[in-house]
């Protein structure tokens, strides 16, 4: 397993602080707020073309 | 795109955007086996997505060949056809709900039945068997007990196989009597049919519930619904994008490293795409977090994901979804939860989630 992380050209964070699956939520009716905060700092592709 | 550790403790990349989700979907490098299967990071302790499954030099033609030989019987041509009688089984179950004195456990009485009964008659198994399949199906999806999960599953191959026998004695009009005379293993159409049985009801059952809780949670939208009911196709299609059941994303394998998002892949790594959080992309559905049936969105959600692995069963559980959402407030247009949704119980320990009741009024 670490291995793998340490053989990663484009990644060398430390396991520890990698976001832990599965995300809490505090209602069963919404998705997990962490989601929210991955797609708005994991990069942005832009704008859908079908908006 | 975003390195995680997986609930088993490996790492994974995580799909969290639209885009990236359809791309990760539609990208045939990716795909549910792994290369080395040995070494793949596991994802869970659930025998259904815990970790890769099939062969890397044979899954494409294999899933194919699945494809060819189960589309016809799925067909959106024949789901429509079958749509008038799904209409007859809802409004069958709601006579008898409304004799019930409330309140009453709509999933018990309601949303759990109705799939059942479609896919019981749709693939040709008995209802009558639905408490034993049923019982299976729920230990499948058990996530503490791995054990317990995969003695359900081959329980579940070895009921249809008896089945399947059957048919090819006494062949019926029905999908599981056109998947006997397959050419394939026994083996092989057994477990595909305990596939079909078990992911042709189970997920639908939660999004009725779900359907039914952001109705009652959004009452200007039940209300808009119930006087106009040519919104239900758009209503159908918000409930899908919105109702999240089961807290887990749908795992992929690089069969080559892989460019997703901008971001590299490399051959052997797991990626999870996490089609609840794709839905919610604001980039693509504006105040992702409302619920709103006027939005016009088409078919663009992703709960049925895309591309060459777009859900077989989509066509039918549309067909439900729709007579159910066009029926149920109209003839009970003040249900209402009969205790605060914050009392609902998770099914917590289960893959596809949703609640063990949902107790309603009206």
């Amino acid at each position: 397993m670490d291995d793998r992380i340490a053989d990663h050209s484009t990644d060398q964070s430390d396991p520890a602080d990698l976001p832990r699956l599965p995300f809490e939520r505090s209602n069963p009716l919404d998705v997990p707020e962490m989601y929210r905060t991955l797609r708005t700092t994991a990069g942005d592709p832009g704008p859908h073309p079908g908006g | 795109m975003t390195r995680v550790r997986t609930q088993a403790g490996d790492f994974a990349w995580l799909v969290s955007g639209y885009e990236e989700a359809r791309q990760a979907f539609a990208d045939p490098r990716l795909g549910r086996s792994a290369p080395d299967p040995d070494r793949a990071p596991r994802i869970s302790d659930s025998v259904l997505i815990g970790g890769p499954r099939g062969d890397v030099e044979t899954e494409k033609a294999e899933h194919e060949r699945m494809r060819r030989m189960l589309v016809p019987a799925f067909s959106a041509r024949r789901m429509s056809a079958l749509g008038p009688h799904v209409q007859e089984l809802v409004d069958g179950l709601l006579d008898r709900m409304a004799e019930q004195p409330p309140p009453v456990d709509l999933r018990e009485a309601f949303s759990l039945p109705l799939p059942v009964l479609v896919i019981c008659e749709l693939l040709g198994v008995p209802y009558d068997d639905r408490a034993y399949f049923r019982k299976l199906a729920d230990a499948m999806t058990d996530l503490a007990d791995r054990e317990r999960a995969g003695a359900a599953k081959a329980e579940l191959t070895g009921y249809t196989r008896e089945i399947l026998a059957g048919k090819r004695a006494n062949p019926a009009d029905d999908v599981f009597s056109d998947m006997a005379t397959m050419d394939a293993s026994d083996d092989e159409i057994a477990s595909l049919a305990a596939g079909l049985l078990f992911a042709g009801h189970e997920t639908t059952v939660n999004r009725i519930d779900y359907g039914v809780l952001l109705m009652l949670s959004n009452p200007s939208q039940r209300d808009a619904l119930i006087a106009d009911p040519s919104l239900t196709d758009a209503a159908v299609e918000e409930i899908l994008r919105m109702a999240a059941p089961g807290n887990h994303g749908l795992p992929r394998y690089a069969h080559e490293d892989v460019i997703i998002g901008g971001v590299t892949i490399r051959r052997g790594e797991a990626v999870i795409i996490v089609t609840m959080s794709a839905n919610r992309d604001e980039r693509i559905f504006p105040e992702p977090d409302r619920f709103d049936i006027g939005r016009r969105i088409g078919e663009q959600q992703l709960s049925f994901g895309y591309a060459a692995r777009y859900c077989i069963g989509a066509s039918l559980a549309r067909v439900e979804l729709r007579s159910v959402f066009t029926t149920l407030f109209r003839r009970f247009p003040t249900l209402a939860l009969a205790v605060p949704v914050e009392e609902l119980v998770e099914r917590e320990a289960s893959l596809t989630g949703g609640f063990t009741r949902i107790p309603v009024t009206w």
